[in-house]
């Protein structure tokens, strides 16, 4: 009995030893494993060995996209012989990963930020404002990607200019024009509900992902606080935001489904079932982006894809862009290959690799003097030039976490399980839940 | 003397084995056999417990190397939600619906392929079957049964000349779609278990019954029923514990959805992790799953065991 009871003792004190021990919540995760740091070449003729450092690069981006990020990779792996890239593209899974990653303080030598360069990767992130690019920086991108203090977060290669997406040639048969104030964009949905008898959704949502409908939170989010004047910017960003203005989007959004403007699977249906309906012509608008418009050319190649400023929700004011971060690399601090990290990223600022990166999501370069060709998106960006862009509301204005806040919510509005007082009520609980606890 | 060497080193050697002998006979070698088993659980499990309920009492957002201790907020916070709620509720129908529609659905296939009927093993691998395909494409064949557009539930809707509808769009008939989504996915270890309790049972007990004069109502209400207990009582357990843990078809019918209608305890912890960048909360809701598992599982446990028979 006395041998089993050491026995035990000596088990919870090895456990009371572990739990003991981390200064930080680590969680329970092996993090994969990372390639051979360094690796040493065959000795050639007369010749000290080279010593090849491997980088690990890691991106959110997918499909053409990612692929055009690798190819760029490789040209630089040509030329240069010392540095070799493990390159991957994780897909949906990134984020997940990447909080992982973080909590675990094993970042890639070279990661993307996807909108998120300051506020949630800012800590893990050298400052490259000695790079010559950094310079460079477009007007438009620099509040997204710098501080007051000068730090330059990441290289943004692109930047998003955002709106709704359309279906030109179904706004045509309707004879729709491209909408720019709410009440201007529930007429159109109207007529375009009356004249099709129903048959084509002038909204089409995947609200199965959730996210859509975060989107369409994002865009009118703007729309309602800050872009018109006066607006309420100094309330958000002080705390001081009077949360019951916000209920028009919910009531907005509650509107957009009892007058049948949505897709009837507005809850259940996916990204990817949007982009085939705006594709197939059963759906007028999508809450989304030019991004779309490449996955609905992937089932009708004829696709006429239009993108159109966000419309305005306050009587005088003018409808406006998205934009913020889209293609960055950033460079993480603790990286024991910052230097060969740094190599790559100036890499990937030359003019051409920036120019392709850009075009090749038909967006506006992030560094100056890069001309870019948006392809089919080119009249639009020249029609609206004038308009403003705001970087991504909740970027700036809410705290971390409250992207789900808003997907679910406006998710339970749809749904009828909450009204949209209810939703306002649940999202100012939790924006000053969040808050507090940044 | 090499001989009186040889001799030496012989006999230490029989003392040294002889020291091994006694000492692997010891109930001292016998617990250490214990010590690589105990090791791997305090890593695997005690200590991501330990690390469960210390994060719970903290703000950490999931991913920050900086994070308060908040003491009981975040348990305050999780009684408070309505939420939590609504959450439980649903996993308490996961977990029990689950467990009652597959005991029942399993016995019957049991009762009836335990017969003497011609194609009874393709039944039974064709009733097993779904229990190897992973739940995650197990809850994706469902969705794809079951979603608005194209779907295949809603193609015959539209043959039959009716409107479609959208299945998964309403909360609580998600709730109960994903119950049967499992229910089907599983009926078939249940059908296992009861038919390997079945062929325990002795044959003479139902003879005897059958001299007696018993009906079949009879013979299965008093003589089956009783002896199939401790099969009752493994599946029974197993099954509320899978169910009430149900993740993988949730996350790819619904995904937890519409809004939090059809997230159970474990997904809801998930998305409040990730996507919530609520670690406190996710592991104050994790330390509460667990304890309801461990009530519902003991409790049926210990009231099935008492009504157990002994052959």
């Amino acid at each position: 009995m006395k041998r089993i009871t050491a026995l035990l003792s000596l088990v919870i004190i090895l456990s009371l030893a572990a739990c003991a021990s981390p200064a930080t919540p680590a969680p329970e995760v092996i993090p994969p494993a990372e390639p051979e740091a360094t690796e040493v070449s065959a000795p050639t003729e007369a010749s000290e060995p080279v010593e090849v450092v491997t980088i690990s690069v890691m991106t959110n981006r997918v499909g053409t996209q990612a692929e055009l990020l690798e190819q760029i990779a490789r040209k630089f792996e040509q030329e240069n012989p010392d540095i070799k890239v493990d390159f991957s593209a994780p897909g949906a899974d990134y984020e997940k990963l990447m909080k992982i990653k973080m909590a675990a303080n094993d970042m890639p030598d070279v990661f993307s930020t996807h909108g998120w360069a300051k506020i949630r990767y800012g800590e893990f992130l050298l400052d490259l404002k000695d790079q010559p690019w950094a310079a460079e920086l477009d007007s438009a991108i620099q509040p997204a990607v710098t501080d007051e203090t000068g730090k330059v977060y990441v290289l943004p290669m692109d930047q998003e200019k955002t709106g709704p997406a359309f279906n030109a040639d179904v706004l045509q048969e309707y004879g729709v024009e491209v909408p720019l104030t709410w009440a201007d964009f529930m007429a159109a949905c109207e007529t375009i509900k009356t004249k099709s008898n129903g048959e084509v959704a002038c909204v089409h949502m995947g609200g199965a992902d959730s996210w859509p409908v975060g989107q369409y939170y994002d865009f009118f989010s703007t729309a309602l606080a800050i872009s018109p004047t006066p607006n309420d910017e100094a309330a958000l960003l002080d705390g001081t935001y009077d949360w019951t203005k916000y209920t028009v989007l919910s009531q907005n959004l509650l509107d957009l489904k009892t007058n049948g403007y949505l897709n009837a699977d507005a809850l259940t249906a996916k990204y990817t079932d949007s982009a085939a309906a705006l594709a197939e012509g059963k759906a007028a608008f999508g809450f989304y982006g030019p991004f779309i418009c490449e996955e609905a050319l992937k089932t009708n190649p004829n696709f006429n894809c239009g993108v159109m400023p966000i419309p305005s929700l306050a009587e005088g004011d003018k409808p406006t862009f998205a934009g913020g971060e889209l293609t960055t690399w950033g460079v993480w601090k603790d990286s024991k290959h910052a230097d060969a990290a740094i190599t790559f990223v100036d890499f990937f600022a030359q003019p051409e690799n920036v120019k392709a990166v850009a075009e090749s999501n038909k967006v506006p370069a992030g560094l100056t003097g890069v001309d870019v060709d948006a392809g089919y998106l080119t009249q639009y960006y020249t029609q609206y030039s004038d308009l403003r862009t705001f970087t991504y509301f909740d970027r700036i204005y809410l705290p971390n976490g409250m992207w789900d806040v808003l997907c679910k919510n406006g998710q339970d509005v749809l749904a009828g399980g909450i009204t949209p007082e209810q939703a306002t009520d649940n999202i100012a609980k939790e924006y000053a839940r969040l808050l507090d606890s940044q | 003397m090499d001989i009186v060497q040889s001799s030496e080193n012989k006999m230490r050697e029989t003392k040294t084995a002889g020291r091994l002998k006694k000492f692997f006979d010891s109930p001292v070698s016998l617990n250490l056999m214990y010590v690589p088993a105990l090791l791997l659980f305090t890593v695997f499990i005690y200590y991501p417990i330990a690390q469960g309920i210390k994060i719970s009492f903290t703000n950490w957002n999931g991913y920050s190397a900086h994070y308060s201790f908040v003491g009981l907020e975040k348990y305050r916070y999780m009684f408070t939600d309505m939420r939590t709620y609504k959450v439980i509720v649903n996993t308490l129908i996961y977990g029990l619906g689950s467990t009652l529609f597959q005991n029942i659905l399993g016995l019957a296939y049991a009762v009836l392929l335990n017969a003497k009927l011609k194609g009874r093993g393709i039944v039974r691998t064709i009733v097993y079957f779904p229990v190897i395909v992973a739940p995650i494409i197990m809850g994706y064949v469902w969705y794809f049964i079951f979603q608005y557009d194209g779907g295949a539930l809603n193609d015959i809707m539209l043959a039959l000349g009716k409107k479609p509808i959208d299945w998964l769009g309403n909360g609580p008939r998600a709730v109960w779609l994903i119950t049967f989504a499992n229910t089907f996915q599983y009926m078939g270890v249940a059908m296992v278990v009861y038919l390997a309790g079945l062929q325990a049972i002795p044959r003479e007990y139902l003879e005897a019954a059958d001299v007696d004069g018993a009906s079949g109502f009879y013979k299965f209400f008093h003589i089956t029923l009783p002896l199939l207990m401790p099969a009752i009582t493994v599946s029974v357990v197993l099954n509320i514990i899978e169910g009430l843990k149900l993740f993988d078809v949730i996350i790819s019918m619904t995904n937890g959805g519409p809004g939090y209608a059809s997230h159970s305890l474990s997904t809801m912890m998930s998305d409040l992790f990730f996507a919530g960048q609520d670690a406190g909360f996710a592991a104050a809701l994790g330390n509460l799953m667990f304890v309801i598992i461990s009530l519902f599982g003991i409790s049926s446990l210990k009231f099935l065991r008492r009504k157990e028979v002994d052959l």
